[in-house]
């Protein structure tokens, strides 16, 4: 990635927002766009900017978890990656039910959040090993895999699940990377999603495995 | 229904986590915080001073106190991995509102996240409407039980099976790993030793519900863990 990944951080912390900011600020392929001290002022930062990832506490003031419900159902086009003082199955498992890309904790190194940041904006999924039994369990099966996507589409979508990014996709599979988007639009559109997480957790509650 | 005194002590339990919670958030929204904070600061210091050259930082007269800026940064880096344990451990699920089979699942990932070990979960329909007190004391036993095993099997699998038969819920934990002999529990030579107090605390935590508890373990030959607490107290 050539260009910056622009970030909007949310806590309501300030030291937090004053910490990573400092150290995001530095780091040269990011560069911090907006804060924002609760749920109602990250949505406000949303309209105003354009950002790439949103970090966010889930636990903050005014709409803090229903901010991300919304981010999603106004079809922002933002990865987010959900960093938090808990680590427990609850914790990941709202962030999952939520369609967060990644999830990082403030228990880790700070190296660990930017490192996450730079995934997520990458268009992979960051959560820890033993959360994937959620990701598999998120929604009922209702249609197979196989009478609804072409057999390319269920390449690509497999190849989503293991976490790859879309340049990975195009090489391997021997395609541009402007081929796998197109499938992409089609898949989500195919399975009714609107981005990488909610089409990973599709695949795998219908018994999919990444394995290839 | 149970005589008062049993009551008291049942509903005790539930205090109890109530005020644990409370000490974890106090936790969470101070010290985390800040020390999370702090360590980003420091990481940039860190960053920032990480591409001059030894000679430039005698030159500035600081090259003696750069070893002291890692030295911070490791100390709390520990401070904050030790909170995440403690967190992690004490913080209780959300009894209320989660089900014993999702409290159950969130707390072996928890384990299979920290240990890197592998539990094989099987849970065989339970009832949605468990009691507070029961659910509590199921999910302590469990914690206790999977950290035991993990420490003094020796082994990185386990498995764990909860069912209920009528209205006892039934929780058994198994290893097999180096097992060992296990002193007794009840009666009048039952064990007070230190050394047994997570032992000792599940068989108080189920005597408290009026449930059974039944350890099996020999040298040797892994170990099995068995309760049986009413679902309804």
């Amino acid at each position: 990635m050539s260009e910056k990944i622009r970030l909007i951080l949310a806590d309501d912390h300030a030291l937090v927002l004053q910490g990573l900011t400092t150290l995001l600020e530095q780091i040269p392929d990011m560069e911090v766009v907006a804060t924002a001290h609760n749920g109602d002022e990250l949505l406000l930062r949303l309209e105003q900017h354009e950002a790439d990832v949103v970090v966010m506490d889930l636990q903050m003031p005014f709409h803090g978890l229903t901010a991300l419900a919304e981010i999603r159902k106004r079809g922002i086009a933002v990865h987010v990656l959900v960093l938090t003082a808990f680590g427990d199955g609850d914790s990941i498992r709202s962030a999952l039910e939520l369609e967060a890309e990644g999830f990082a904790l403030k228990t880790e190194s700070p190296t660990q959040t930017v490192e996450a940041i730079r995934q997520v904006a990458q268009g992979r999924l960051v959560f820890p090993r033993a959360a994937q039994r959620w990701l598999a369990v998120q929604q009922k099966p209702q249609i197979q895999a196989e009478t609804l996507l072409s057999p390319r589409e269920l390449d690509v979508l497999k190849h989503v699940a293991r976490g790859l990014t879309n340049p990975e996709i195009a090489g391997q599979l021997s395609v541009s990377e402007n081929t796998v988007r197109f499938h992409l639009k089609n898949i989500f559109e195919k399975l009714g999603v609107t981005n990488r997480t909610e089409a990973a957790a599709w695949f795998f509650q219908q018994g999919g495995s990444a394995e290839l | 229904m149970p005589p008062k005194n049993d009551l008291a002590s049942r509903r005790i339990l539930s205090v109890t986590e109530e005020e644990l919670s409370r000490i974890v958030l106090d936790i969470h929204d101070g010290p985390v915080q800040n020390l999370f904070a702090a360590l980003s600061m420091i990481t940039r210091l860190q960053n920032g001073i990480s591409h001059l050259s030894f000679e430039q930082l005698q030159s500035a007269g600081v090259g003696e106190l750069i070893p002291v800026v890692g030295q911070v940064e490791k100390l709390i880096e520990n401070s904050l991995h030790e909170i995440k344990f403690f967190l992690g451990t004490f913080r209780p699920p959300e009894f209320h509102r989660r089900t014993m089979a999702s409290i159950a699942e969130g707390l072996v990932f928890q384990h299979e996240e920290w240990t890197g070990s592998t539990v094989e979960l099987e849970i065989v329909a339970l009832p949605d409407n468990i009691s507070l007190p029961s659910k509590i004391a199921l999910y302590r036993i469990l914690q206790e039980a999977l950290s035991n095993g993990f420490r003094h099997a020796g082994v990185d699998r386990q498995w764990v099976k909860l069912w209920n038969e009528g209205d006892m819920i039934c929780l058994e934990v198994v290893d097999a790993g180096k097992g060992f002999d296990p002193p007794p529990l009840e009666g009048p030579t039952a064990t007070e030793q230190e050394a047994h107090i997570g032992l000792r605390g599940m068989r108080d935590r189920v005597a408290l519900l009026d449930g059974t508890f039944q350890l099996t373990s020999s040298p040797g030959k892994g170990t099995q863990i068995l309760v049986k607490i009413p679902a309804y107290v």
